[in-house]
């Protein structure tokens, strides 16, 4: 469960950075522009710490799927941006292929540390 | 042209990520130097993205073309094998990031 509350953590830490980015215009608004740093900093903090006890493969596969659609979001209520069916379904299709490869990346990883790379070439 | 700054920004993030895994921890010089380089470049240059086109969609694009990019440096470079799961993330990932950009 603490672990679950590090990975959300971490995808809120993502979140807050890419709005800022859009926000820093370029980075030449200073405030917008620091909490670029420090939220992706703190992302990857919190994203180590859950990495402790949830597996890479799972752990990726949300923190991308998530942190896209929490994105979508943000940009809809603080950004007012359109979106209608064809971007709805895109963002579905979107997420959709994001957890098929992380998933499958990493448990490839896992596997070649088993199988050495020889076997595969 | 704002779309060959994303390929570009994406580009410099999987250097950098690439980077990230050679550094050992940042404890060999050269490869965490790559990692800043290549980041700092990345964002910036997304952020030149986000001034013209919605955060969704770029972020959306941006995270889909990053992940294909790597299963083809993992197949091209590590000679990994493509199968029916990464076949159909990386088709889900095109037509997704098509729909979201025309929608």
């Amino acid at each position: 469960m603490r672990a679950v509350l590090l990975l959300f953590a971490a995808i809120l830490f993502e979140v807050i950075a890419s709005t800022s980015l859009k926000l820093s215009e370029g980075f030449t608004i200073l405030i917008p522009s620091l909490t670029v740093f420090i939220a992706f900093i703190g992302a990857f903090f919190f994203l180590s710490l859950a990495l402790k006890s949830i597996p890479l493969s799972v752990a990726y596969a949300v923190w991308a799927g998530l942190g896209t659609a929490l994105t979508a979001v943000a940009g809809i209520l603080l950004f007012q941006e359109s979106f209608g069916w064809m971007k709805a379904a895109g963002l579905f299709l979107v997420i959709s292929g994001l957890i098929l490869l992380h998933v499958k990346n990493s448990r490839r990883t896992k596997k070649s540390r088993h199988f050495p790379r020889a076997r595969h070439a | 042209m704002v779309y060959v700054l994303i390929i570009i920004s994406v580009i410099c993030e999987v250097f950098a990520s690439s980077m990230l895994k050679l550094s050992y921890g940042f404890t060999r010089l050269l490869p965490s130097l790559g990692f800043a380089v290549g980041m700092g470049v990345a964002f910036y240059l997304l952020s030149l993205v986000l001034q013209a086109l919605p955060l969704g969609v770029v972020y959306a694009t941006w995270s889909g073309l990053g992940t294909i990019l790597t299963t083809f440096i993992g197949v091209f470079y590590f000679r990994e094998k493509m199968n029916k799961t990464n076949t159909l993330g990386i088709v889900c990932l095109v037509i997704g990031i098509l729909m979201m950009n025309l929608g």
